[in-house]
């Protein structure tokens, strides 16, 4: 991804292959022509009505796995199918219903060494310690789950497309695949990146996608359906799970209800329905609304003895503070892996390139299971936005003595600065004393570098009027927040539209050679035309592929 | 068909056993026998409560006339209801007047102790733990495993080869292809060997015999 | 508990030829796979992760008669047979299961906040339930009026987020209209510009005629998250449909100067020219608007999310449970679930992964319960039980006579360091004599270390011949003499154990099945760290120093059979077969089984 970074996308300079496409009558016709309408009548009840279009003769699954969920489902429709989980009453013994008897403990004790919530994973990254074996057993009986009891699919042939996280272990992603080989039997399988779908669900070519996932949140920059560049930190749905135990133990403590361990499930479950998030810096919400009820009762745990704990409301938003945005102390003393959120997100940016950066800013996609807990995307948002204010676009943080030197000569800068500095951000180790002077002008509010208006270019503004014509103004150099539908809905569409994905593994290479039978990328040029995948190319089906590419797995 | 009322023999033991080979207990709690059927070789055991009283009335008189031919509790073949369960046909208001609807047990049905049947069927090859509720109009159909401490709330339909259990009722498994087989133990007339032969939804004729 | 001890599972081989074997990274611990590396050969460990996934009761698995091998759910390859809601027994053709989401889309509804089925009932006369499926039979006599849904066991109802029907039959399309008639509502009115948006509307005002239903409060996270992917499919297909478009040039032999776009390409070849620098396609634009299916972030909803939480509290709230079967991951409240159309079922044929045999066949019709074809492991390979020799039980574990007190199982309660003595039965179900080899390890696996001593590990168990056979021969002689010896020892038979229950000799042997004694010295819990620490824990399930189940003794126990049988005709287990001289064959089995044998108490 950081190799991808400095090639400029060759997105538009790939010219299509013409003759895949099918000499129709609306092939010859032109845009503006009249068209068949799209939109049919609804052939069921229970589809989004896209799916009346789907080619009916192969059953098109859609599975997105993560570390926690595998959410499995039909092309084309708008939710998944089941969302199945990996905890241990998923993984019983055929034959074992103790989790449906009364007084079954469902406050087991953390195994010893284990940490917060290892047992509810699919999976680690670190495979160090990872049994595969138990890995595939885990994902095995998922997804056999799901194809029996609620996929039932019949005996069509089956096209699969798998969503994965961007950076993935190759031991883990040669185990997922070996499985979903055998129990789906799918002659092939499509992979996807995870942050692209989540792009594609939300409509866009290009953004920067947060995802908060359970092991590490990940802001990714999209250009243009390329991954350019990967920021990562530890701070994710992990850390405020367990932040949310330690506050309810806390409670429970001094509530005078005995030392309870609060088990994962518990925390879990208080996490997703009760846990919010403050604005940036406002306890004035605690005076907002003192008609509702400031305290809320939780029933702790769920089964008996039945325990009642009065917690204040406003102390739900603690988990998400301390795990996703607390930063007390000097930033340089933190961790690279342990950025807040916000933090993250700006990192990112601030390594892109100026002209992606400019895209990217205002098209953040927010995704991941714990960005459902309310006011976490604003205030992450917000967070971006004063940090920007603050800090400009200037990569360097701290320039010691520098500092006093800027003061000597105020007037150079003025119009252009902020341009010329944002084209300087990319060659970071371009520190001279120039640069730092004018930095650090930045870091009055008023001149931060996104809002200084840019310098006129006739050139640009010709090129600009002429592009109007053809598409909607896209919104450029401001932050702004964009919804997404999800990884699985992006896929789903994907999927839907038959648009081949880079990475596409055939059954029978795979059995036979596994991944080392996957070409490196650089060697399979014709990969290169298959790249474009939203192109018209892409939707020619049955292209004849004599070798395969991990693509950005390799 | 015989009815226990009807053919009593001689008090021998604990059970009043019938011609049909059923196996009633003394300290069962019978009402209403007229109006019950047990298929041969059913096992009741003590403090069972069978509701025979409560049955569809022809007219709406208020007290249980016998006249009415409706049978309200039938049990089919080698069935055993243990200890404590209270069995009571379903009732429902309709018309405005509150109506009992007959219930009908198959044949090899266990029903473990402290159970409360409502239901308005329960095929064959039903298993049934203890301190189970099936609550009014559920159906059970063949080979359903139903885990101890389930209450399988009202019109619930269970279909076949399922195993359910959970507050309210859920279906959370398959019984295997082999429910009820007894594996080469069947067929045997070993009620003398190691093992017991019978298994869960299997054929209880030997669990019958074994009862004495 | 698990199961009611004494319980048996058997491990299916499979797991040992996994795919994952071979090419799994060489720093995995070895001590995490189910087989211990032993000096030769592998131990299984029933207390290992893995295990859970490869050990079933007999009941679950198949055999395969041309490998000559147990076939577990992992060897197996499913069909479907035929699709039915398990509620209404209708069956569903099979073209349409699919499009409808694999769910009933008769009139059973399942309760989203406690999965029972619901009933419809009529707002006119509230005492009347109709169930679903009577509801036919009762039509004539139903009462009219708008109709809710409701459930028997948790008491909630569809007026409870303001969803009530017209008629109480087809629900679903009722339902339907009503959700999404708010959606278009909500959502997409704003784009009536376009050609798109002017059929759409039709769309909605075709709906909204139907869909009469009046004051239904606002539906709208399902249909915000439906609008926005119809609104982005749409989009894209619109785009790469003009991608497609933008290319006159394509290998086109048939279009004739007739056809406008002949006319435009000549336009264009003799105009100005611009279209043929064009060669290059425009890449598809990123959606911009909701009806393209971009929406931007709005941080005011969430606010209103927060005050909604905070009003609402703990019991407002969706549990994770109810978000998961709702398969939406942003539904948040109580009021925001919707009645759940009833997930259909399945009948299932079976067939051997590696021979393609068909193992088991149901017959296709919904309502009867048979077989065309069912290959039992429990008809192929024995049967292993196993009791305890001295205590009886009081009652058979899974037909309890008499209700338990809770904590009284006595039997399955094992007392640290007093050896005990099993029985374990072998029953053969084939119709030849079979010879028994059992292994075990002397030690259990797992960190309570039990003895286990098998007195007599290797026997023949006879052929599971005609009843009849065993009546009129003197086989049960010696069971019955035996029997009787123990009966005239009363309850303390230990001592008369301790005599009878000689190494290498046979207990008990009926006509198809054997049993021999074995010995287990249960260990001794880590106890008294637990209960010094954390004290009632530790009472629950004995010592807190140990992981769920640890108490648990069961023993793993590697069985091989041997035996000749009428050599079959074809050569398909030519693997296991080996040709012997009278036409007979001889053939070897082995597999591992789990006796789970009950709790060692604290």
């Amino acid at each position: 991804m950081a190799t991808a970074a400095s090639s400029t996308p060759d997105y538009f300079t790939r010219k299509v292959s013409t003759g895949r496409i099918r000499p129709t009558l609306s092939g010859i016709q032109n845009a503006s022509s009249p068209h068949t309408p799209f939109n049919r009548s609804l052939s069921s009840f229970y589809n989004s009505p896209s799916s009346g279009f789907r080619n009916d003769d192969e059953n098109n699954v859609v599975i997105e796995l993560g570390s926690r969920f595998m959410r499995i489902g039909m092309a084309g429709e708008a939710l998944p199918r089941c969302i199945m989980s990996f905890g241990p009453d998923d993984h019983h013994r055929v034959g074992d219903y103790r989790q449906w008897m009364p007084g079954y403990n469902t406050r087991r004790k953390r195994k010893r060494g284990e940490e917060w919530g290892q047992d509810h994973e699919l999976w680690r990254n670190d495979v160090r310690e990872l049994d595969l074996g138990l890995v595939e057993d885990k994902l095995e009986r998922a997804a056999r789950k799901a194809d029996g009891e609620v996929l039932m699919l019949d005996d069509r042939k089956k096209r699969l497309t798998v969503i994965l996280a961007s950076v993935i272990a190759r031991p883990l992603l040669s185990v997922t695949l070996s499985t979903l080989f055998n129990i789906f039997q799918a002659p092939s399988i499509t992979i996807l990146p995870s942050p692209i779908a989540c792009a594609a669900s939300s409509g866009l070519r290009s953004a920067l996608v947060l995802d908060i996932g359970w092991a590490e949140s990940t802001a990714t920059a999209i250009y243009e359906y390329r991954e350019i560049c990967q920021r990562r930190s530890v701070r994710a749905a992990r850390t405020i799970s367990e932040a949310m135990a330690e506050l309810l133990d806390e409670e429970c403590t001094a509530q005078a209800k005995g030392p309870i361990e609060v088990s994962f499930e518990e925390a879990e479950e208080v996490l997703t329905r009760l846990a919010w998030c403050k604005g940036n810096g406002d306890d004035r919400r605690e005076d907002e609304s003192q008609d509702a009820p400031q305290t809320i009762l939780l029933p702790l745990p769920p089964s008996e003895p039945s325990t009642t704990l009065e917690i204040n409301f406003s102390r739900f938003s603690e988990p998400a503070e301390t795990a996703f945005f607390g930063e007390n102390g000097d930033i340089s003393s933190y961790d690279a892996h342990d950025l807040s959120l916000s933090r993250l997100l700006y990192n990112a940016l601030l390594a892109l390139p100026v002209d992606v950066r400019k895209v990217c800013m205002a098209r953040i996609v927010i995704t991941g299971g714990v960005s459902n807990i309310p006011g976490i995307k604003a205030r992450v948002i917000e967070e971006l936005k004063l940090l920007v204010k603050c800090r400009g676009w200037d990569p360097i943080r701290n320039y010691g003595k520098a500092t006093k030197r800027a003061n000597s000569n105020p007037r150079e800068r003025n119009d252009n600065t902020a341009v010329r500095l944002e084209s300087n951000v990319t060659e970071s180790s371009d520190t001279d004393d120039g640069t730092a002077e004018e930095s650090n002008e930045l870091h009055q509010p008023a001149v931060a570098a996104a809002f200084v208006p840019q310098e006129q270019d006739p050139i640009l503004e010709r090129l600009a009027e002429r592009a109007a014509k053809q598409a909607p103004p896209t919104v450029e150099g401001r932050i702004r927040a964009v919804e997404t539908l999800g990884a699985w809905a992006g896929g789903s569409l994907m999927a839907a539209l038959r648009i081949k994905g880079v990475v596409e593994v055939e059954r029978e290479s795979f059995l036979q050679h596994g991944l080392a039978g996957a070409s490196k990328e650089k060697e399979v040029s014709s990969k290169a035309a298959q790249r474009q995948s939203l192109g018209p190319g892409a939707r020619s089906a049955g292209a004849e592929r004599a070798s395969w590419t991990l693509g950005i797995w390799a | 068909m015989s009815r226990p009322s009807a053919a009593r023999k001689a008090p021998k033991g604990e059970y009043i056993e019938t011609d049909s080979g059923n196996k009633v207990w003394r300290k069962a709690n019978i009402s209403g026998a007229p109006n019950i059927t047990l298929g041969g070789r059913t096992v009741i055991r003590e403090d069972v409560h069978l509701r025979g009283d409560l049955h569809r009335l022809s007219t709406t008189k208020e007290d249980g006339s016998k006249s009415s031919s409706s049978h309200s509790i039938s049990i089919g073949r080698c069935s055993v209801v243990a200890a404590g369960c209270v069995i009571k046909p379903p009732c429902r208001v309709s018309r405005g007047v509150l109506t009992y609807y007959p219930m009908k047990i198959g044949d090899n049905v266990f029903i473990g102790p402290n159970s409360t049947i409502q239901s308005a069927s329960i095929s064959s090859h039903v298993h049934i733990g203890e301190h189970c509720v099936l609550q009014p109009f559920s159906m059970v159909r063949e080979n359903v495993k139903i885990l101890p401490h389930t209450i399988v709330p009202a019109n619930m339909v269970i279909p076949s080869n399922s195993v359910v259990g959970g507050r309210p009722a859920r279906i959370i498994g398959e019984v295997g292809e082999g429910w009820g087989a007894a594996g080469g133990a069947s067929a045997a007339g070993g009620a003398g060997t190691g093992g017991e032969s019978w298994v869960e939804g299997g054929d209880l004729r030997e669990l019958v015999r074994s009862i004495r | 508990m698990a199961q009611v001890f004494p319980y048996t599972y058997y491990s299916c081989p499979c797991v040992e030829s996994s795919s994952t074997k071979p090419n799994a990274v060489q720093s995995a611990p070895q001590e995490a796979a189910p087989f211990l590396e032993d000096e030769e050969e592998n131990t299984f460990d029933p207390r290992s992760p893995r295990a859970n996934f490869s050990l079933y009761p007999i009941e679950h698995l198949l055999y395969c008669t041309d490998c000559h091998q147990i076939r577990c759910p992992r060897c197996m390859v499913e069909e479907v047979v035929c699709w039915y809601c398990p509620n209404c027994l209708f069956e569903v053709p099979s073209s349409t299961v699919r499009s409808d989401g694999n769910r009933c889309t008769r009139n059973c509804y399942n309760c989203p906040i406690c999965t029972s089925i619901l009933s419809i009932s009529s707002l006119e006369k509230p005492t009347e339930g109709l169930t679903p499926n009577d509801a036919a039979s009762d039509a004539a006599k139903a009462p009219g009026g708008p109709y809710f849904l409701s459930c028997p066991f948790c008491q909630w109802s569809s007026l409870e987020i303001g969803i009530q029907f017209e008629k109480h039959f087809n629900l679903t399309s009722q339902l339907q209209k009503i959700i999404r008639g708010d959606t278009h509502r909500l959502g997409s009115v704003t784009d009536l510009a376009s050609p798109r948006g002017e059929e759409m509307e039709g769309e909605i005002q075709g709906r909204a005629s139907v869909a009469s239903v009046e004051d239904t409060a606002p539906l709208p996270i399902q249909g915000d998250t439906e609008t926005l992917f119809t609104n982005l499919y749409n989009f894209y297909r619109a785009q790469l449909s003009e991608l497609s478009d933008a290319n006159p040039y394509s290998l086109s032999s048939d279009y004739s100067f007739a056809s406008p776009s002949s006319i435009t390409r000549l336009m264009n070849l003799y105009g100005s020219g611009g279209r043929t620098k064009k060669d290059r396609p425009k890449p598809i634009r990123e959606a911009a608007e909701f009806s393209e299916g971009q929406k931007v972030s709005n941080p005011l909803s969430e606010k209103e999310n927060i005050d909604r939480i905070r009003s609402v509290g703990w019991e407002g709230t969706a549990s994770v449970e109810q978000r998961l079967q709702q398969c939406r991951e942003d539904v948040g409240f109580v009021d925001e679930l919707r009645p759940l159309a009833t997930l259909l079922r399945t009948k299932k044929s079976k067939r051997c992964k590696i021979c393609r045999q068909i193992l088991s066949r149901p017959e296709s019709k919904v309502s009867t319960n048979r077989y065309k074809i069912k290959l039992l492991a429990l008809n192929n390979i024995p049967k292993i039980t196993m009791r305890s020799l001295n205590a009886q039980p009081a009652q058979h574990p899974s037909f309890p006579m008499q209700a338990t007190a809770p904590g009284s199982d006595e039997a399955s309660t094992l007392k640290p360091l007093v050896p005990t003595h099993f029985l374990l039965t072998i029953t053969n179900p084939l119709f030849d004599s079979i010879k028994v080899t059992l292994a075990t390890p002397s030690t259990t696996p797992g960190c309570v270390k039990s003895k286990v001593t098998i007195l007599c590990p290797q026997f023949d168990v006879g052929a599971n011949t005609d009843v009849w056979d065993e009546a009129l021969s003197s086989a049960t002689d010696r069971s019955s003499k035996r029997q009787s010896q123990m009966l005239s020892a009363g309850p303390d038979g230990g001592s008369l154990t301790g005599i009878q229950a000689e190494a290498g000799k046979v207990w008990e042997r009926g006509r198809n099945w054997t049993s021999i004694v074995v010995e287990v010295a249960p260990g001794s819990l880590p106890d008294s760290i637990g209960h010094v620490t954390l004290g009632d824990d530790a009472q629950g399930d004995g010592g807190a120093a140990l992981d769920e189940d640890e108490d648990v003794l069961e023993i793993p126990i590697f069985v091989r059979l041997e035996y000749e049988t009428e050599a079959g005709g074809d050569d398909g287990g030519a693997a296991h077969a080996r040709k012997e001289d009278a036409g007979k064959e001889k053939r070897e089995e082995a597999f591992w089984a789990v006796l789970g044998v009950g709790r060692i108490a604290g």
